[in-house]
């Protein structure tokens, strides 16, 4: 049976809730020269993913070499978000973390990872249906938390807010972080309408809210920044649209939904590519995903062999045409 | 004996012997009538089913004018006269084996067994007392028809087709049911029908091998898609305009010998919240009444549960008074507000169930003794908070208001309560994402129950988030092939 294609707002619904839980989990000083440089990175990282853009329309497919390292890719990918999680677990109050008996952050995890199993067991064009719902739903949350900041905070707090790593570091961060153009490789072959359009509408959202998302992480932390961990939580917890009463339990529903999904996307396309790669492994293909990405999550990866990685990733395609052109010569 | 073992044996020349086969296979059942009588110089018995026939029109319109005919001469001639001169009855097949003689007649045909003959005609004499139309129970209308489907097969069909007078209203009927032998009328308008709807379904129906027929629930299975489903891919109406609206809309329907009810295929989650009435009141006050519905159906399913989380772990949602308010009253109740809460849910389903099944007299009995002997006791001993029980109350009553989601919602409130009274708002959150794959996953022959929300169709919109006005719509021209995911 042929698989139904994406449309174009599944496939940004599922790439953008992976970059949201990425940047919820974006630890280091954030500044207005870091909101530039995630949206200079986006900007820079579609006109890489050109070539490949070319290839889908041209409907080539990537070799099996480059489809293996691209499934590398998304599996190291997904091993780095639940390292996320597990780091950021113990930053967000949640319940199990008053139980005694298990570790509160062990509990929330392995709960979020059984949802992410139980998601991507229930195949690719579920989870695309509900990512754009789940989508719709955080964007307007954090719609909610960035007009609540902007309206009650002291615009002076941008200017105090301080990134240690510089513009050039800023942006290779924005790299490290976007691990999801290995699902983007995975899932664009297989999605509707103009390749061209869909990941051109992608890198976009991606640069805006990257860009919100940090700003208003850095208006409200601003005074504070070096006493924070993670500024997009801390942002969350900081802001409250009413006097009388708080919302950062809300952002813990958004945060654990936003986890689900992105942890979720990447064991369904990496799914999808093993079973292309290997069609005979039919059984059990989310299980064994979701289990070496778990074994991904513990190898020491440094954010600047992220960053070459993504960058690595999105130059592959054009060997390819090069490689294409080469044997066309000859 | 199987229906297969039973098209197997033919009806043979001997009329002897066939009166002998079938009485034999009937196992001398007292309500087969077998009337011996000597037509147009030939041996003949006609055969019926006491009770499901009409005895007059039998006497006026078949026995009278047969047996009066003058001497004929040969069987086969006799057989050319009654189907050609004497027109007994408008449906008038013939039967050359037992299976198909069995079913007419326990469908209220009359059999005419011919001595020399290895077919008999059958004449459509049914008599059978059923309900009449009435107004549906459990579809309540205000603006519209007020017919409910009844239990009669043709009386639903031709309800259907006094609305749709359309050539292209096709009905078509197929026996199910090996004991049962039950028709199923399946219904469509040839012109709106995706063909692909129609192949899946006629194979799905195909593949049904049950016993018995007796109810939608034993089809709809077979019609919906496959896997764990917390909400049903295939609808059920009792309004025979409904079913109407939907067939224009290029659905097909499935209509059951005996049950009220017509199955509708494929089924969407927002039709969940859309009634006739919504197309006879103004766009703007129907719009109202739509996100009205859809947030009943949020705190149907999710206040008890968001209740018991924010009392007792995340507190500083609520402002102060208000958190003063419930910390005074639960501090009065001497149980947990798990325990309550789900007490209270129990109760209220041990209650609601109770007065569907006693009889009537006795129901209204029940909503006394729930209402003001348990619920004012609970609350005035104070083994229930008040704000607890208003909670409650108002979930439960918010559900009235989608109640054919009635079972999945009763389901949901209990499991979102589990999970938010143990791991407050991070399990609801963690459930709500379960839930929300688990209904974007249930699709129907290919189309997706979540549809148009997602996938998302702006068009869709028009009677979805809002309802359009008629001018607006009729320039759509739907079908629910718009929605078929390719």
């Amino acid at each position: 049976m042929t698989e139904k294609q994406l449309t174009r707002q599944q496939l940004a619904a599922m790439l953008l809730m992976t970059d949201a839980f990425a940047l919820f989990c974006l630890r280091g000083g954030l500044s207005a020269v870091t909101a530039a440089a995630f949206a200079a990175g986006c900007g820079v990282q579609f006109v890489l993913a050109l070539p490949f853009v070319v290839t889908v329309r041209r409907g080539r497919e990537l070799p099996r070499a480059a489809m293996w390292t691209v499934l590398a890719f998304v599996v190291l990918w997904g091993g780095g978000l639940f390292r996320m999680l597990w780091d950021t677990a113990e930053l967000i109050f949640t319940v199990p973390g008053n139980s005694g008996a298990i570790s509160g952050r062990m509990l929330t995890s392995g709960l979020i990872a059984a949802v992410c199993v139980y998601a991507a067991s229930e195949g690719r064009q579920a989870l695309a249906r509900a990512s754009v719902i789940a989508a719709a739903l955080g964007a307007v949350c954090l719609a909610v938390v960035a007009v609540s900041a902007a309206t009650g905070s002291d615009w002076h707090g941008l200017t105090l807010a301080h990134s240690e790593r510089g513009f050039l570091g800023d942006f290779t961060e924005c790299f490290a972080m976007s691990g999801g153009v290995s699902t983007l490789i995975l899932l664009l072959p297989g999605t509707k309408g103009e390749p061209f359009a869909d990941t051109g509408a992608y890198f976009a959202a991606k640069g805006v809210i990257s860009a919100v998302v940090i700003l208003t992480a850095a208006l409200v932390t601003g005074g504070i920044m070096p006493l924070v961990t993670c500024p997009v939580i801390t942002a969350a917890q900081l802001s409250q649209p009413f006097q009388t009463q708080r919302i950062d339990a809300l952002f813990l529903m958004i945060f654990a939904i936003f986890a689900v999904f992105a942890l979720a996307v990447q064991t369904v396309a990496a799914a999808g590519a093993l079973g292309r790669l290997i069609p005979q492994f039919r059984r059990l293909r989310s299980a064994a995903v979701t289990a070496a990405m778990l074994g991904a999550a513990f190898l020491p990866i440094s954010h600047e062999i992220r960053a070459v990685g993504t960058a690595v990733l999105l130059l592959m395609p054009a060997a390819v045409l090069v490689t294409d052109r080469i044997g066309g010569r000859k | 004996m199987r229906p297969d073992e039973l098209s197997r044996i033919r009806i043979s020349h001997d009329l002897e012997h066939n009166i002998t086969t079938i009485q034999s296979i009937a196992h001398s059942s007292a309500d087969l009538l077998v009337d011996r009588f000597t037509a147009g110089g030939v041996r003949c018995a006609l055969l019926c089913c006491e009770g499901m026939v009409s005895t007059s029109v039998i006497t006026e319109l078949i026995l009278e004018p047969v047996t009066s005919l003058p001497d004929i001469g040969t069987p086969g001639a006799l057989l050319r006269y009654i189907q050609d001169r004497l027109l007994l009855s408008l449906d008038r097949p013939e039967v050359t084996e037992l299976d198909s003689l069995f079913r007419l007649m326990n469908s209220g045909f009359a059999v005419l067994l011919i001595d020399g003959l290895e077919k008999a005609p059958a004449f459509g004499v049914q008599g059978y007392p059923t309900r009449g139309i009435q107004e549906p129970s459990g579809e309540a209308n205000i603006m519209g028809a007020h017919e409910g489907f009844a239990e009669s097969l043709h009386l639903n069909m031709s309800l259907v087709r006094r609305r749709l007078k359309s050539p292209e209203l096709v009905m078509e009927i197929i026996t199910k049911g090996d004991i049962s032998r039950t028709d199923l009328c399946l219904c469509y308008l040839q012109d709106r029908v995706p063909p692909e709807l129609l192949a899946h379904i006629r194979r799905s129906l195909g593949k049904m091998k049950l016993e018995a027929v007796l109810s939608t629930g034993y089809v709809r299975p077979f019609l919906e898609g496959k896997g764990f489903r917390i909400f049903d891919s295939a609808g059920t109406t009792e309004r025979p305009d409904v079913l109407s609206s939907k067939l224009i809309e290029g659905r097909v329907a499935v209509l059951i010998d005996g049950v009220p009810y017509a199955v509708v295929v494929p089924r969407l989650f927002c039709e969940s919240f859309q009634t006739l009435d919504d197309y006879a009141f103004k766009p703007y006050y129907v719009t109202l009444i739509r996100w009205i519905k859809y947030a009943a159906f949020l705190i149907t399913v999710l206040l008890p549960a968001v209740y018991t989380a924010v009392v007792v772990y995340h507190p500083e949602l609520l402002n102060s008074t208000l958190l003063m308010l419930l910390v005074e009253a639960e501090k009065q109740a001497p149980l947990s507000i798990l325990t309550e809460t789900a007490g209270v849910l129990l109760m209220y389903e041990v209650i609601r169930e109770a007065g569907i099944r006693l009889p009537k007299p006795v129901g209204g009995a029940v909503s006394i003794v729930s209402g003001l002997i348990i619920g004012d006791a609970a609350v005035q001993s104070g083994l229930v908070s008040t704000p607890l029980l208003t909670m409650t109350a108002l979930a439960v009553i918010s559900g009235f208001v989608v109640p054919e989601l009635n079972p999945q919602v009763t389901v949901l409130r209990f499991a979102f309560l589990i999970a938010g009274s143990t791991l407050g708002l991070f399990g609801i959150g963690l459930l709500a994402c379960a839930v929300l794959i688990n209904i974007c996953a249930t699709e129907d022959f290919g189309f997706p129950y979540t549809a148009p929300i997602s996938p998302f169709r702006l068009s869709g919109m028009q009677d979805t988030a809002v309802r359009a006005g008629f001018r607006k719509m009729q320039e759509r021209d739907f079908t629910v092939e718009e929605y078929l995911e390719k």
